[in-house]
């Protein structure tokens, strides 16, 4: 398997997955940390201490909104799009797959040069 | 034992929190669902509780760090209301003044308004600031560099221990703690015995997985007690908080703008009459831009203000005109002083709301901090830390600067805010 992405590579983009996760539906933190891990594959893993302040920084720009949940018992803030944040991600992943696709093609020659690993 | 871990994690976090009480309680509330949930599947992993723990805890990183994100983006988005508020009131304040610099007669020599009071400042300093206003600037940098040495060791992690447990008398404490930032520490023995605090109390402190800079692991023992420190002269002085902070006068006659008066055309006695032409309001709008980019600077990043927002002023350039139109309002009386006192009040605002707001005892942060901010006439006595001394005098220049730079050097561009 390979290894996790290097955190730094991850940082422009980080953003962009949590909006794009959040499109399925509203989640609490724990659950997003997991989808994302789940949908990346395991290879986005998003620490809790990244993914807090990062949630309510997406809150208080508005991509996001959040609702508290105490019918379990345990308080649970949930998450979901607003239609800001709904905008926001679908202009951004435009332009995200675009930068990967001139990523790939820049990368292609460099590529074919290391073989592959077994 | 890790069973209480996570409750002192949370307690240490919300300690570092810089946030109302409310926001600490949802944020701890967040989190424990989070570690609650964790703990839940790291246990039908086959994992212990106490390894659980340990390893969820690890996951949330150091709680110094945590609460330093969080706060960070509270007071971002706190800033970006109050620029909303504020920007507006600014801009009219530096607009007015260059509206009156530019219609100063050429080569004139204003006089800088005096300072009433102050306690770093010597006069020879004063007095230079008139002719050398770039000069005066970097005497200011140089007053910081004395703190610089001692504030680099605060804000140095304390790499070796990364467990700080302290189970000392006070006053050992505070040597150890020395001894660990490699720093004179010397405890005002007076304001102590004030405080009523007992130098041979002991001192507990555990911390433990959590990177501590020196600063913290001062604030964390001094906090508890209601004691702060001061920097001077390379050593650093523990005593109340109340006599940590320092009062300083700000005479901020000449950015007390008579901008009803001017555009009304009354005049002040005592100065020269100005009054513009049709097109003057054209110009107060293209030199707002300018103000408002200046103080987009003085908020960026926390205490950022210290080296590059000076760098800043000194961009500014131009005859810094010292904001010399302190006559004009000697003989203001009292029906022009009543029509200033609305835009005084909001320039303390301005000063309590972008320069650490939480270290006032003001408006929105009422209760949070200890500083104080009031306005006098044309005074503004400010109490507060030395550091934040340091940013009011800097953020107060650089209003001085943007408002008498040349008009033409206005940012062009840009969507000019409503000045008034």
């Amino acid at each position: 398997m390979m290894a996790k992405f290097n955190p730094e590579l991850m940082r422009g983009s980080l953003d962009l997955m949590v909006l794009s996760v959040l499109a399925g539906g509203p989640k609490y933190g724990y659950l997003l940390q997991q989808d994302l891990r789940d949908a990346s594959r395991g290879l986005v893993d998003i620490q809790a201490g990244t993914l807090y302040p990062l949630l309510h920084r997406l809150e208080s720009d508005k991509l996001i909104r959040c609702k508290w949940d105490d019918s379990t018992g345990r308080r649970r803030k949930w998450y979901e799009l607003t239609e800001a944040g709904r905008k926001r991600l679908s202009a951004q992943a435009r332009e995200w797959h675009e930068y990967a696709e001139c990523i790939r093609a820049m990368l292609g020659p460099v590529l074919d040069a290391i073989p592959r690993p077994a | 034992m890790p069973e209480q871990d996570f409750e002192l994690y949370l307690s240490l976090l919300s300690r570092f929190l810089r946030l109302k009480s409310a926001q600490r309680g949802e944020i701890a509330d967040e989190l424990r669902d989070h570690l609650e949930a964790r703990l839940d599947e790291l246990a039908a992993r086959g994992l212990s509780r106490d390894e659980a723990i340990k390893a969820a805890l690890d996951e949330f990183g150091d709680a110094a760090e945590l609460a330093n994100h969080f706060t960070q983006v509270a007071h971002i988005r706190k800033r970006r209301l109050i620029m909303r508020v504020t920007f507006g009131t600014v801009a009219a304040l530096a607009a007015s003044l260059l509206i009156v610099t530019a219609f100063w007669p050429e080569g004139r020599q204003a006089a800088a308004p005096q300072r009433a009071v102050s306690q770093e400042s010597p006069t020879a300093n004063q007095q230079k600031r008139q002719t050398e206003p770039k000069k005066a600037i970097s005497a200011v940098d140089a007053d910081q560099d004395g703190k610089a040495a001692v504030e680099s060791k605060l804000s140095k992690v304390l790499e070796k221990i990364p467990d700080l447990v302290l189970d000392r008398q006070f006053t050992e404490a505070i040597d150890y703690l020395g001894q660990l930032l490699d720093v004179d520490i010397l405890i005002d023995q007076a304001a102590i015995a004030e405080a009523e605090i007992d130098p041979k109390s002991t001192v507990s402190l555990h911390v433990k997985r959590t990177k501590l800079t020196g600063r913290t692991a001062l604030d964390l023992v001094l906090e508890p007690l209601k004691l702060s420190y001061t920097i001077r002269d390379g050593l650093i002085m523990v005593t109340t908080a109340e006599k940590a902070n320092q009062i300083q006068v700000y005479n901020i006659r000449d950015l007390l703008p008579n901008f009803d008066e001017h555009r009304g055309g009354t005049g002040a006695a005592g100065g020269p009459s100005v009054s513009g032409p049709a097109d003057g309001h054209g110009n107060e709008q293209a030199g707002t831009p300018a103000a408002g980019k200046t103080m987009m600077s003085a908020m960026g990043g926390r205490g950022g203000m210290g080296g590059g927002g000076m760098g800043g002023m000194g961009m500014g350039g131009g005859g810094m005109g010292g904001g010399g139109m302190g006559g004009m309002f000697m003989g203001g009386g009292m029906g022009g002083m009543g029509r200033f006192f609305g835009r005084t009040e909001s320039l303390a605002q301005v000063i309590a709301t972008t320069i650490d707001p939480d270290s006032w005892n003001f408006g929105e942060f009422a209760g949070v901090g200890t500083g104080s901010v009031v306005q006098y006439h044309d005074l503004l006595v400010v109490k507060n830390s030395q550091t934040v001394h340091a940013k009011v005098k800097a953020l107060l220049e650089m209003m001085r600067t943007s408002a008498s730079s040349p008009r033409g050097a206005a940012a062009p561009g840009g969507p000019a805010p409503q000045a008034r």
